[in-house]
């Protein structure tokens, strides 16, 4: 019975926490069906994100230092997509006023969603690692990560070796999180695992609801790629050091660096 | 270097001697003149030596050479040999102040006492303490407390604040203390999550009792200081036997309130995880024969005579005079029956066991006041024709399994009083 109840509280948390990220999907499948007049469709995504912000301030669902550094991933994540628009992976063919060299601002707010989330998380359930590896070492393989994105486009897409990578360097940490009187811990490459798992089945509702199309999709629904897990996973780590490693800078003792 | 420490053991004796009045404060002058003399020793111990200072090289002069040409020249270079400041004044004592973990000389640099020694001594902030040198590297030295000297400047330090006696569980999780849930200084309860490195170090299990230590104001300073030696147990609440509560007197309430509050399980709740115990196996009893108290009998035996029977309880047929009593079964005894009737004036008719003897209760039963049967020794037949005559006459009857004299006499006894009342009943009437 306890078991239940701690799932059931867990599930409640995380949907407290998924408060941003259900915003901005969820205005991605309801725009489709808006008209594109007066007001573009990625106008009115990045309007209603800036909205959402604004209301999570105001009600202080999120704090200024959370907000703080999401800003570091509204520009990580403008930067990707600038570069993968570039390249031609993707592309935002509609119209619109708040678009720069391709991509709609709105952009970065689907990236800054996944660091609200991870914010979210710290403080609702408490969380706390043990064993991290040394900030440097981990902005190292964060940085490699994020090069991979771009530099796989021609050179060899050195992925599965980053994520054997992470395994080898964050194979001893922890992340311990508290539900009621209850703590619990977890590895935290599984933790890395289990988010991308539900980001792709979220991306899966996503493109049912024809938030956005993939290629393969354009027939009709069909199952997101697997491979787009590992674009997930390797996301997540990427958001998960910046943040660890910046509450570690501000001294917070929710991480212990191993030394 | 010697001189000074010398002059300081001479002011010292000095101000220790001027205060002495009693032969109590003589043992205790004595007492710290030996410790005064240790210090000098030691000083003198640690105390750098005088040397010789500068190059000297052996090499010969060239015109010494001539004069001595059997020795070859050679160049010795002895090295500098340079007099050593100490880098530590050495005192008489020293004031202790305390770190996070461990301690260290406020005059001493680079100096440690272990947290063991701090706990042996109960060391406190600002203490005054004599030292010896235990072990020396180049990162620090450690120390050895040999005795507290003066306690008049010690200060609480705020700035350090210990949680004692957290309860460590699986996986190094601490959250709560033997006094309730880890709580900061705020007020918000937190919990901590125990280094691999410190679970090694403390060789850390579930159960344990550890001593949790930070900086004010720095909770990224938590860190474990000390292991106790005991383990957590759940306390044993036994109930308390159950009170008047509504005579309103307030230790009741608060009893109550007290088996309320432990029967909450909340100790239980924090030791979940904790493993559960091997089950003792039950030791087999063995069954014994149950002794028999052997009541004291009242006997008129004399020494090397059989015991006769003696009446608790003297029987009376005195007031039963003239009424009639059947005996049913049990023949063989008729004439026991027989003597021990004729004394008392009852008319005692016995019939047989046999189905046929009884029948003769038909004709008896009219003028019987009461009826014994001896179910032992007597047949269903017999007995369910007397049954069937008293109850058709209303005459009181007992059908019991009578084996001894003394329970017969006692059950006709009964009867007969029985039907005695029912007479005077109907003599009433």
């Amino acid at each position: 019975m306890r078991f239940i109840r701690h799932l059931i509280r867990f599930t409640y948390l995380e949907a407290l926490c998924c408060v941003f990220p259900v915003a901005i999907f969820a205005a991605l499948a309801v725009s489709r069906y808006l008209p594109n007049e007066p007001i573009a469709r990625y106008d009115v995504l990045l309007l209603w994100c800036l909205f959402v912000q604004v209301m999570l301030l105001l009600t202080r669902y999120e704090t200024k230092e959370e907000f703080k550094l999401i800003l570091i991933f509204h520009a990580i994540g403008l930067g990707l997509e600038l570069f993968k628009v570039h390249v031609g992976s993707w592309s935002y063919p509609e119209d619109a006023v708040s678009k720069v060299f391709g991509v709609p601002l709105y952009a970065g707010f689907m990236y800054a969603s996944v660091a609200s989330y991870v914010c979210q998380a710290f403080r609702r359930f408490n969380l706390r690692f043990t064993s991290f590896p040394r900030p440097g070492l981990a902005l190292t393989v964060g940085s490699l990560i994020y090069l991979n994105f771009f530099t796989h486009h021609w050179m060899l897409d050195l992925r599965w070796f980053l994520m054997g990578l992470v395994i080898v360097v964050f194979f001893k940490s922890w992340v311990y999180f508290r539900l009621e009187d209850t703590v619990y811990r977890l590895p935290l490459v599984l933790s890395f695992l289990l988010i991308a798992w539900f980001i792709w089945l979220a991306e899966n509702i996503v493109t049912f609801f024809k938030g956005w199309v993939y290629p393969h999709q354009q027939e009709g629904w069909a199952l997101v790629d697997f491979g787009k897990l590992s674009s997930w996973f390797l996301l997540v780590i990427i958001t998960v050091l910046i943040v660890v490693v910046e509450k570690y800078r501000r001294g917070d003792p929710a991480v212990h660096v191993k030394p | 270097m010697m001189h000074h420490v010398i002059e300081r053991a001479k002011e010292l004796v000095t101000s220790k001697l001027n205060i002495v009045e009693t032969a109590d404060d003589w043992n205790l002058l004595l007492d710290e003149i030996n410790g005064i003399d240790e210090w000098v020793q030691l000083s003198q111990y640690y105390a750098p030596r005088q040397t010789t200072t500068g190059l000297t090289s052996l090499e010969t002069d060239p015109a010494e050479r001539r004069v001595a040409p059997a020795s070859p020249p050679a160049t010795v270079i002895e090295e500098e040999k340079v007099e050593v400041e100490p880098t530590v004044e050495l005192r008489y004592s020293y004031t202790f102040e305390r770190q996070l973990k461990g301690g260290s000389l406020r005059e001493w640099p680079n100096s440690h006492i272990s947290e063991t020694e701090i706990r042996d001594w109960n060391l406190e902030h600002g203490m005054e303490v004599r030292v010896q040198v235990l072990h020396q590297d180049e990162r620090r030295t450690s120390l050895e407390i040999l005795a507290v000297v003066a306690t008049d400047q010690v200060k609480p330090l705020a700035e350090r604040i210990v949680f004692e006696k957290c309860i460590v569980k699986n996986h190094g999780i601490i959250e709560a203390t033997i006094d309730g849930p880890l709580k900061d200084e705020t007020g918000k309860p937190f919990y901590y999550t125990t280094p691999l490195e410190d679970m090694r170090f403390f060789q850390l299990k579930a159960g344990q009792l550890v001593d949790l230590v930070m900086w004010k104001g720095h909770p990224e300073t938590l860190t474990i200081v000390w292991k106790h030696a005991f383990h957590y147990e759940v306390p044993i609440v036994t109930e308390l036997p159950q009170r008047d509560v509504s005579s309103g007197s307030p230790e009741s309430a608060a009893t109550s309130l007290a088996n309320k509050q432990t029967k909450t399980g909340r100790y239980d709740k924090m030791m979940q995880r904790k493993p559960k115990a091997k089950k003792v196996k039950k030791e087999r009893r063995l069954r014994e024969k149950k002794a028999h108290q052997l009541e004291r009998l009242d006997t008129t035996m004399l020494p090397g005579q059989p015991i006769e029977f003696v009446d608790k309880t003297a029987l009376d047929f005195a007031s039963y005079d003239g009424m009639r009593l059947v005996i049913v079964g049990n023949e063989q005894q008729r004439a026991v029956y027989r003597d021990f009737f004729a004394e008392t004036g009852i008319e005692l008719i016995h019939l047989g066991g046999d189905a046929q003897a009884a029948k003769k209760i038909a004709c008896l039963a009219k003028k019987t006041d009461a009826i014994v049967v001896v179910k032992s020794r007597v047949s269903h037949a017999a007995a369910a024709h007397v049954l069937v005559q008293a109850k058709k006459h209303d005459i009181p009857f007992a059908i019991e399994r009578l084996d001894g004299r003394r329970s017969l006499y006692t059950a006709c006894q009964q009867q007969l009083e029985k039907a005695a009342v029912q007479k005077l009943k109907k003599d009433k009437r």
